[in-house]
């Protein structure tokens, strides 16, 4: 999945609109960030593009850059 | 078949006691609540009484049922439903209790069944058979639920999440003149049992020493035991996320219309977050999706009837309103149906 793919992907999880998100994005640190998100980033991952990624695996992750990098490597 | 089988008044009972989102914050003051409370969509649930029933709840439903709706006969109901989780009794059946202290006819059919959050629709669909096939006319179906008596005490994902309530919901064979109805039409049913463990109260029935290795049954370590209610959240969550869109899709064919013919959605009020989720997924436009839930929680079963009732209070559903309803959880199961409101 590309950079641009995922952040389209990403921001579709959000409640908030108009989030600017970047590679370099601490995105536990975005407003309305929580575990609610986690489970829907989690499930539309695998509902959307059949990849299962653990709880474990996104919140070891800091930036956007490191959660494309774990989910092209599934 | 000419039978046709309509919902024809909805009515419904709330417990007093309200138990708002300060009160859950101050009572677990460890848990970061304000975004997760803010996000499920409720700001109160009712609560029932220590020594409150869901039959009470039932007969309060009823009541209330036939003193708004003055043309409603308490000697034309010739059947007798209720859905609940939580009953009395497992033995008796509590229908049989509450036909005797409503003062129903003797001549006529009542029973329970066992079902959550899809329990709604499922009734629907039993009473629309005995309706078609001309075994009934009349069909009092109740949803109660106080499954606030299942919830440990601590539990406050759960406690924040779910409402006691009970809904009576008649259907007929007829209309009358000048009554807004809706006319019962084609039903999507769905089942996954591999999710039984998903949402389950394990000490709920028949014990036997041997129950936990019989299941291979295991809690996740936020578990409050077995006495109680158990919720794998994230589970059901990802069961929702991919079977109900797909149901939503089902229930439009089987009632050989386009998405675009439906005016209103009205899916189980589970809480906002899922809800805006399973909008989303589905591609339906947010004036179309009804919400209400903010001021009673999720009430199980009856969170569709407390719903219809209120979108037709509002004014959301109309003459000629195609309503698709759509029930989804403990089981896990699900049932879609499209209700075409018309006023005759």
């Amino acid at each position: 999945m590309t950079e641009t793919d995922f952040i389209s992907f990403f921001k579709d999880q959000l409640t908030e609109e108009n989030i600017d998100i970047t590679p370099l994005t601490k995105f536990k640190q975005i407003d309305g960030w929580d575990s609610l998100t986690a489970m829907l980033v989690l499930t539309s991952l695998k509902e959307d593009f059949n990849i299962n990624l653990t709880v474990s695996e996104l919140l070891a992750c800091e930036t956007i850059a490191d959660i494309i990098k774990v989910v092209n490597s599934k | 078949m000419n039978k046709q089988a309509f919902i024809k008044a909805i009515d419904f009972y709330l417990p007093e006691r309200v138990l708002d989102n300060h009160e859950i914050a101050r009572m677990y003051p460890s848990w970061s609540s304000d975004s997760i409370l803010e996000k499920i969509g409720i700001e109160k649930r009712h609560i029932a009484a220590e020594n409150e029933t869901t039959a009470d709840m039932a007969i309060s439903a009823v009541d209330n049922l036939f003193h708004n709706n003055s043309s409603i006969k308490k000697e034309d109901i010739d059947f007798f439903i209720l859905c609940t989780q939580t009953p009395d009794f497992e033995i008796p059946t509590s229908a049989c209790y509450i036909q005797h202290k409503l003062g129903l006819r003797k001549d006529i059919g009542a029973f329970d069944f066992n079902l959550g959050c899809s329990g709604f629709v499922y009734g629907l669909s039993i009473a629309k058979g005995l309706i078609e096939t001309g075994q009934a006319k009349n069909i009092l179906l109740v949803t109660s639920e106080t499954y606030s008596k299942r919830i440990h005490p601590e539990d406050f994902k759960n406690i924040s999440l779910f409402g006691d309530a009970a809904a009576a919901t008649l259907i007929s064979s007829e209309i009358s003149e000048g009554v807004l109805a809706g006319q019962i039409c084609n039903f999507q049913f769905g089942t996954d049992g591999e999710g039984y463990d998903k949402l389950i109260h394990f000490k709920s029935g028949i014990e036997i020493q041997s129950k936990k290795e019989k299941y291979c049954f295991e809690y996740s370590e936020n578990s409050f035991g077995d006495d109680y209610l158990y919720m794998d959240g994230r589970a059901i969550f990802e069961f929702t996320l991919s079977a109900i869109p797909k149901l939503i899709n089902y229930t439009v064919e089987k009632n050989d219309i386009e998405k675009g013919d439906v005016n209103l959605y009205v899916m189980h009020q589970a809480n906002q977050f899922m809800l805006d989720a399973i909008r989303k997924r589905a591609k339906i436009p947010v004036e179309q999706f009804y919400i209400s839930m903010k001021d009673k929680g999720n009430t199980v079963s009856s969170t569709i009837p407390l719903a219809l009732f209120d979108a037709l209070r509002d004014g959301s559903i109309k003459d000629s309103s195609n309503v698709l309803i759509a029930g989804f959880g403990v089981g896990l199961s699900m049932a879609g149906c499209l209700i075409k409101f018309a006023l005759k």
